[in-house]
C-alpha cells in the first residue's frame, strides 16, 4: 500500500435552510478527500457532488444524513467516477424522515475501462417515522472494468418493534427506546466529524421527531 | 405475588390462552413445561406486556394490581422482568449504554439521582463476572455477533442489574451447549431470595437440576393441565406429555 503523503481534506456542510451544494471534486494521485452532509428540518435542498478520481490511490469518502420533517424535500444525486486504476471511494447515507418528509438519494458509480482494482462502495439506508413519509433510493453501477470491488445496497425501514419491546421489557421507556433507535441509526454517517458536531446528534433528532 | 384469573389471549384471531390460572408466591420457584405450541412462550409475552396479542378477558395481578392496561416499561419498573427465548439484536448500542439507560430509569421511578460512572462501571463488572462473561461484552452491541450461550448469559446478566421482584426466563435453556447451561442455571439459582420469584418456562428436566423448582405446570391448549412437584420433570422426560394429554382429555 502506497503511503498518502499528499493533499487530505475534509468538509463537513451542514444543511439547515433551502440552500444546495453543488460540488465538484477532481481528486488527483494519492490525494483523499472526506466529505460530510447533514441536512436538517423542513428544508428544500438539491444537492449535485460529482467526485472524479483522476489519479491513481486517490481515496474519497461521502457521508450524508438527513433528519427531516414537515415538508422537506431532499434530493441527493451523486456521481462517483473512477477514472484510473487502485482508487477507493465509500459512501453512506442515511436519512430518517418524518411528517410529509420525502428524499430522493440518485448515486452512481461509474468504473472507466482502466480503472482496474477500484474500490467501490455506496450505502443508502432510510426510517420513516409517518405514514406520509417517503425515501426513494436508486443506487446505479456502472462497471466497464473487470477486476474491481463494487458493492451497494439501499434500505428503507421503520422503527423495529422487536428492538423496542426488548428495551421497553427492561424499563425504557418507549420515548427513550424510539431515541435509542434512532440515534444508533444515524451516528454511522458522523465518523468524520467532529466530536462537538456529532454532539448534537441528540438535539437534532428530538427536533424532528417530537 | 403474581395471580393469574381465567387469563384469555390471542394473536390476530387465534386464541392462544384459553383461560390460565396460576398463583405464584414470594419465594417460589415454578416451572412451566409442555409441547411446542402451547402458549409457553405467549403466557411469557403477555405477563411482559407485548402488544401483539390481545388478552380478551381475565386478569393479571401482580403485588395486588391489575397490571394488564400497564406498558412493559412500567411493569419493568414494577419488577417484572422477562428473559426472551430469541434475545433481540441491537446493533450501534452498547451493551453498557443499554443498561445504564435502563437502570437509571429505574432509579427515576423510584425517586433516586443517576448511578455515577463509577457505581454503574463497578456494578456491570461484578455482574459479568456472576455469569462468567468477559468484561469486553459490555462494549459489544446488545447481543451482535454473540453465539446462543452468550445470549443467554445476557439475558441472566442483565436480570443480575435489574434485580427484578418476578423473572419469567422463556426458554433461558434452549440452544446452550453444558456449560453455558450451567452458567445460567446457577446464575438464576442464585439470583433467587424469598422476597423474589421466578416462573421457568423450559423443555427439559435439565435446567431444573439446577434451578429446582417448586411447582411443574404442564401447558397444553392454552390450558395448565397438570400441576404437579419437582418429580414431575423427571417423569416427563422419560414419558413425553401424551399420559397426561390422554389422562386430561
Amino acid at each position: 500500500m502506497k503511503k498518502n503523503s499528499m493533499k487530505a481534506d475534509k468538509f463537513c456542510y451542514i444543511q439547515s435552510s433551502n440552500e444546495s451544494q453543488n460540488l465538484c471534486f477532481n481528486l488527483q494521485e494519492g490525494e483523499s478527500l472526506q466529505l460530510t452532509f447533514i441536512v436538517l428540518g423542513d428544508v428544500k435542498v438539491n444537492n449535485h457532488i460529482i467526485i472524479n478520481l483522476d489519479g491513481e490511490n486517490a481515496a474519497c469518502s461521502l457521508r450524508g444524513l438527513w433528519l427531516i420533517n414537515g415538508d422537506a424535500d431532499v434530493n441527493f444525486d451523486v456521481k462517483m467516477n473512477h477514472h484510473v486504476a487502485n482508487c477507493t471511494s465509500d459512501q453512506l447515507f442515511k436519512g430518517i424522515a418524518n411528517d410529509r418528509a420525502k428524499s430522493n438519494f440518485f448515486g452512481l458509480i461509474n468504473v472507466s475501462t482502466d480503472a482496474q482494482k477500484s474500490d467501490a462502495r455506496q450505502q443508502c439506508h432510510n426510517l420513516l417515522l409517518s405514514d406520509d413519509a417517503r425515501a426513494y433510493a436508486k443506487p446505479q453501477l456502472e462497471i466497464y472494468a473487470d477486476d474491481v470491488i463494487c458493492t451497494h445496497g439501499a434500505t428503507v425501514g421503520r422503527l423495529n418493534d422487536d428492538e423496542l419491546f426488548y428495551m421497553r421489557s427492561r424499563g425504557i421507556s418507549l420515548d427513550e427506546a424510539k431515541k435509542i433507535q434512532l440515534k444508533v441509526f444515524a451516528a454511522a454517517p458522523l465518523d468524520f466529524v467532529t466530536k462537538d458536531t456529532a454532539s448534537h446528534l441528540e438535539d437534532w433528532i428530538n427536533a424532528i421527531s417530537l | 405475588m403474581l395471580k393469574i384469573t381465567n387469563l384469555h389471549a390471542k394473536i390476530g384471531d387465534k386464541e392462544i390462552l384459553k383461560g390460565i390460572n396460576l398463583c405464584v408466591k414470594a419465594g417460589e420457584i415454578h416451572a412451566i413445561m409442555g409441547p411446542n405450541g402451547a402458549g409457553k412462550s405467549t403466557l411469557a409475552a403477555t405477563l411482559a406486556g407485548r402488544d401483539n396479542l390481545e388478552v380478551t378477558s381475565g386478569s393479571i395481578i401482580f403485588q395486588g394490581e391489575d397490571i394488564l392496561s400497564l406498558s412493559p416499561e412500567e411493569r419493568s419498573w414494577k419488577g417484572i422482568f422477562l428473559g426472551f427465548q430469541y434475545p433481540v439484536d441491537i446493533p450501534g448500542l452498547s451493551n453498557a449504554a443499554f443498561m445504564k439507560a435502563a437502570i437509571n430509569e429505574h432509579r427515576q421511578q423510584q425517586g433516586l439521582e443517576p448511578l455515577s460512572a463509577a457505581s454503574f462501571l463497578k456494578m456491570v463488572k461484578e455482574k459479568m463476572a456472576f455469569v462468567e462473561m468477559d468484561s469486553s461484552f459490555s462494549s459489544r452491541a446488545v447481543n451482535v455477533g454473540f453465539s446462543g450461550g452468550e445470549k443467554k448469559r445476557n439475558e441472566v446478566f442483565q436480570m443480575a442489574m435489574l434485580d427484578p421482584r418476578l423473572a419469567i426466563l422463556d426458554e433461558s435453556d434452549s440452544g446452550l451447549d453444558v456449560d453455558a447451561l450451567r452458567i445460567v442455571g446457577t446464575g438464576v439459582s442464585k439470583l433467587h431470595h424469598p422476597d423474589n420469584a421466578a416462573i421457568v418456562i423450559t423443555h427439559y428436566q435439565r435446567l431444573l437440576d439446577y434451578i429446582v423448582p417448586d411447582f411443574i405446570h404442564v401447558l397444553y391448549k392454552g390450558r395448565i393441565i397438570k400441576t404437579a412437584g419437582k418429580e414431575l420433570a423427571m417423569e416427563i422426560e422419560e414419558r413425553g406429555y401424551d399420559w397426561i394429554i390422554n389422562e386430561e382429555e
